[in-house]
């Protein structure tokens, strides 16, 4: 309890409340965003996924270039590929990703508590077994394009160049798409 | 828009993105409290430690995965916190169900298993990916992101034809 301030709290418990309510209230969902436009053409949730990317890209490389908050670790790698395509196959038979099993919780849908106690099941087993795994950066040492266990952002790739410079090129991308993708659909 | 609007109203793509965009922007600024992006599965990290530390079962998870991906109780609280707001969001509006889907059941116990297998191997969830890591030019966010593009399309497909 100690390493966090009331303030951190405070931040936590107002963030969250506000958070949950606008996801209810716009019924987000990621694996909708993905399975909608596969399967049926139905973009709503891309759309919406595709402006929050605009947004959030340029103000969070704009925050890494100045310094203003630390950025998020996620190792690089051939199991971050296979992580990603488990997760996704889970997500889609789950009927909705993290974010969308705890909104549909606050709703009262209490199948998808099934769901939450099924991924803490899944994270220890997969803990355990992803520990005898070679070559991966559950093992000191581990690198990834020389970087220690692949943490490695695209602006170091691109010669060091500061992360605003590449987020303003990713977020027009996101920007286009959307424009776009909300084009077709009108 | 009113205040009344904007709690009762369902939002749209482009009125949700927007409120979305401006919550995710605020929530990173250290000055207002919680100060890191969004992502749920420090939050269900922590949970599992704490579960397992009661029953002396910690040695499980003493891997450089556990030491190097830290699993404050911060994001837990943020998590329920989220669930809270949520709830309040449905019932203020008519939408708390209150069901148990029986039908649905085995999809939900799979699903659940194999994203907390894949939140071992990408350290987050598909938000953290999606929402944190990419818009930070993380590396492993864009490989991680490919993958999950690839396993939505997979199980929905699987789940297309089992239905």
């Amino acid at each position: 309890m100690s390493d966090y301030t009331l303030a951190n709290y405070a931040g936590a418990i107002i963030f969250g409340l506000l958070l949950g309510f606008v996801v209810q209230r716009s019924r987000y969902c990621m694996t909708g965003a993905i399975r909608d436009y596969f399967l049926f053409g139905i973009t709503r949730n891309l759309q919406m996924t595709l402006i929050v990317l605009a947004i959030i890209t340029f103000f969070y490389t704009l925050f890494l270039t100045y310094g203003i908050f630390n950025p998020t670790l996620v190792p690089a790698g051939w199991f971050t590929f296979v992580g990603g395509i488990i997760f996704g196959i889970g997500m889609a038979l789950g009927g909705g990703c993290v974010t969308s099993t705890f909104y549909r919780i606050g709703e009262g849908q209490w199948n998808y508590v099934a769901s939450v106690i099924f991924m803490l099941v899944g994270i220890i087993a997969g803990s355990w077994l992803f520990n005898i795994a070679p070559y991966s950066f559950f093992y000191p040492g581990y690198t990834f394009l020389g970087y220690d266990y692949g943490l490695v952002w695209l602006n170091d790739l691109l010669g060091g160049v500061p992360p605003i410079a590449v987020g303003i090129v990713q977020a027009a991308i996101f920007a286009i798409a959307y424009y776009k993708l909300s084009k077709s659909e009108a | 828009m009113g205040v009344k609007e904007l709690i009762h109203e369902p939002l749209d793509e482009k009125k949700g993105g927007l409120a979305l965009g401006i919550i995710l922007v605020l929530l990173v600024i250290p000055a207002l409290g919680y100060g890191r992006a969004w992502a749920f599965a420090g939050g269900l990290r922590w949970m599992d430690y704490k579960i397992l530390e009661s029953v002396g079962a910690y040695s499980l998870l003493t891997n450089n995965f556990w030491t190097l991906i830290k699993s404050p109780m911060l994001v837990f609280i943020f998590l329920v916190a989220f669930v809270v707001g949520s709830f309040i969001a449905a019932k203020i509006n008519g939408e708390f169900v209150n069901t148990w889907d029986r039908s649905t059941i085995h999809y939900q116990i799979i699903g659940g298993f194999l994203m907390g297998v894949g939140i071992v191997l990408i350290t987050t969830c598909n938000i953290g990916i999606f929402l944190n890591s990419m818009p930070q030019l993380s590396i492993g966010g864009y490989i991680a992101a490919i993958g999950l593009v690839i396993g939505t399309y997979i199980g929905a497909k699987i789940y297309e034809r089992t239905m």
